[in-house]
């Protein structure tokens, strides 16, 4: 299926574009000029000496200063406790390689725990998994504030404070928003697949990983790569619960709030910033069809 | 003899099949189900017992006690004595409220746009997502520069004016470049949401609505918003379940050192347990005591609000 096919079903030279129409578009325009002139300006910062940027903080670059970049490999560090007890930095390559362990194992843990519980909820409709469904939607709707103070509290006393295991435990949660679009698309698969499969032998377990997991794979891997992102680029919790480990992204937020001359000025906060940005953007290029299809529309293959 | 046989053979098969069936069922659901009874019970009951407690290790050692209502005495003594609570407050209703009179009718017209595939419509979806795939550092990063560097410049050059250094300290300026940062970025979260919600809308309906002589304006309030309204009901029930929680990007932004007039409540709470992170528990209780109050007095309404707008609201009917 075409990326934008669903969406411009109604796409007709007969049917013009309205005055409401025009106006959205117009208000829609600005808000992205906006944000382009912004990203154009930052790429611009970025590729500036200080000296350069200082003399001319707006006009685009002449000094394409490729060797910021480089510095903000050399330079944006993070110091935390070693093994060892004592002190030692973190660099940005290793940032990169705890963001892929913290984004790529929460994610792959979260999804396939919630795509797990929607397939048992959906298929074995017994009292416990009606308790399950409503325990979902109410802690969905529930807001409960204020909570973390406890999440560390429990975190430390169960040992599982700053290790990479205790945050994958932490994310094997089914109850979020993407456990209802598992259930539906479980739901919608026809008994009849799985009764063919069980007369040919099959056990419970392939039934699951043979005949219903593929059907929704498309769905499995689109929710995966929107946790990921959303891990990525998540430095809250890292701060919190991984202080470390920090990933790109927290290790951004030091960088951030640095005083130290050396890297304390725009080119080199907004090369750091592109720097984190690139690898993510890169995903986003390469999957961006199946991250904003419609998630109902990769529900179901076949 | 052979059909007595063969009835208890099958009574038996049953009953293995019905034990395995209990047994994988126990298996797969097990491990998340303990997972969800200590994180969300047991951190939860927690929380409530911690607003109850109090830590002190002025002497070196951390000690619990029980103070009972303690923390939340302290909380309306600082409400009475201290303004940071109420600036806070007031900010963070503000939020709320352009989170639900901008950010949400902007969003679903811009979706709209891109559902009925008017001109351009995939590259401002693609421009639209873009800072849902973005880190909030770095948004926050480009955004901070060019509002303390390239702003003050621009001023300068065009209106000769030189007073526009350290906009995000500024109490004039700044809680207006805060907000357009708020608004500005916040509108990708949803649209996929809204389009979703709209791809269901069967053609026919729109066709039949537009041969009918309904307009544009028309055919959006009367067939497209009745069809996404449960979409709409829990975005902005999410809204006002973030009323307590929503930092505005301030700890991205300030860190620990956000002025005290552009604090919102989620900031102050979190500013209160990331300030010690796992460090020091003293902050634990009067964080846990301040997320309890808030919870009791946001949950109902949130919840009251869900209700009203589901059983009053427009229906496709």
């Amino acid at each position: 299926m075409k990326p934008f096919s669903r969406h411009a079903l109604y796409r007709s030279k007969k049917t013009p574009v309205s005055t409401f129409g025009v106006i959205i578009g117009i208000v829609l325009t600005v808000y992205v000029i906006g944000m382009m002139l912004l990203f154009l300006w930052a790429l611009s910062t970025a590729l500036k000496t200080t000296d350069n940027f200082d003399r001319d903080p707006l006009g685009w670059t002449r000094s394409w200063a490729w060797t910021n970049f480089g510095d903000v490999f050399m330079k944006m560090r993070v110091q935390v406790s070693g093994n060892d007890g004592g002190r030692h930095w973190v660099y940005l390559d290793q940032m990169f390689l705890y963001s892929l362990l913290y984004a790529g194992g929460a994610a792959f843990i979260q999804t396939l725990t919630t795509a797990t519980m929607a397939y048992m909820t959906s298929t074995y409709k017994n009292w416990f998994s009606r308790i399950l469904h409503t325990i979902v939607i109410i802690t969905l709707i529930l807001p409960i504030v204020g909570n973390t103070a406890s999440f560390l509290q429990i975190m430390t006393d169960l040992h599982l404070y700053d290790h990479f295991y205790g945050i994958y435990i932490m994310k094997i949660g089914f109850n979020n928003i993407y456990y209802l679009i598992f259930y539906a698309a479980f739901s919608k698969i026809p008994k009849d697949y799985r009764e063919s499969a069980r007369i040919d032998g099959a056990n419970l377990l392939q039934l699951y990983t043979r005949i219903s997991f593929p059907m929704v794979s498309s769905l499995f891997w689109t929710v995966f790569l929107l946790l990921f992102i959303g891990y990525w680029n998540d430095y809250q919790t890292p701060l919190l619960f991984l202080p470390d480990k920090p990933t790109a992204a927290l290790g951004l937020y030091y960088f951030l709030q640095s005083t130290d001359p050396a890297f304390a000025n725009p080119p080199m906060k907004v090369a750091a910033g592109i720097c984190v940005f690139i690898p993510i953007f890169i995903v986003f290029l390469i999957f961006r069809n199946r991250i904003m299809q419609d998630l109902n529309e990769g529900g179901i293959k076949g | 003899m052979n059909q007595t046989l063969s009835l208890r053979v099958t009574s038996n098969a049953k009953k293995k099949s019905k034990a395995m069936r209990t047994l994988f069922y126990v298996c797969m659901v097990a491990i998340p189900v303990v997972q969800f009874v200590i994180f969300y019970i047991v951190v939860n009951f927690n929380s409530i017992l911690l607003a109850f407690k109090s830590y002190d290790n002025s002497t070196g050692v951390v000690i619990e006690n029980w103070i009972g209502w303690g923390n939340f005495e302290r909380i309306f003594q600082i409400f009475r004595s201290e303004n940071i609570l109420w600036i806070a407050t007031k900010n963070s209703l503000l939020y709320l409220v352009f989170n639900l009179c901008v950010v949400i009718p902007l969003s679903m017209l811009f979706a709209y746009y891109i559902y009925r595939g008017y001109p351009a419509a995939g590259f401002f979806k693609v421009m639209l997502f873009l800072p849902a795939v973005i880190c909030s550092m770095v948004l926050v990063i480009f955004f901070k520069e060019f509002v303390e560097t390239a702003i003050p410049e621009l001023a300068e050059r065009w209106f000769h004016d030189d007073g526009w250094y350290a906009i995000l300290s500024s109490e004039s300026k700044g809680p207006v470049a805060l907000m357009i940062f708020y608004v500005w970025f916040l509108f990708s979260g949803s649209i996929l949401l809204y389009l979703n919600a709209m791809s269901n809308i069967p053609k026919s309906q729109i066709e039949a609505a537009q041969i009918d002589g309904a307009g544009e304006f028309r055919t959006f309030w009367r067939i497209v918003i009745p069809a996404i309204w449960p979409t709409l009901v829990s975005l902005i029930i999410l809204a006002m379940a973030d009323f307590v929680a929503n930092q505005a990007n301030l700890f991205s932004i300030y860190g620990i050192f956000a002025p005290s007039w552009s604090q919102t409540l989620g900031y102050y709470q979190f500013f209160l347990v990331a300030r010690y992170g796992a460090d020091s528990p003293v902050n634990y209780p009067i964080a846990s005591a301040f997320g309890l109050l808030f919870t009791a007095i946001v949950a109902p309404i949130t919840l009251l609000t869900r209700h009203l707008l589901l059983r009053f609201g427009p229906r496709e009917d």
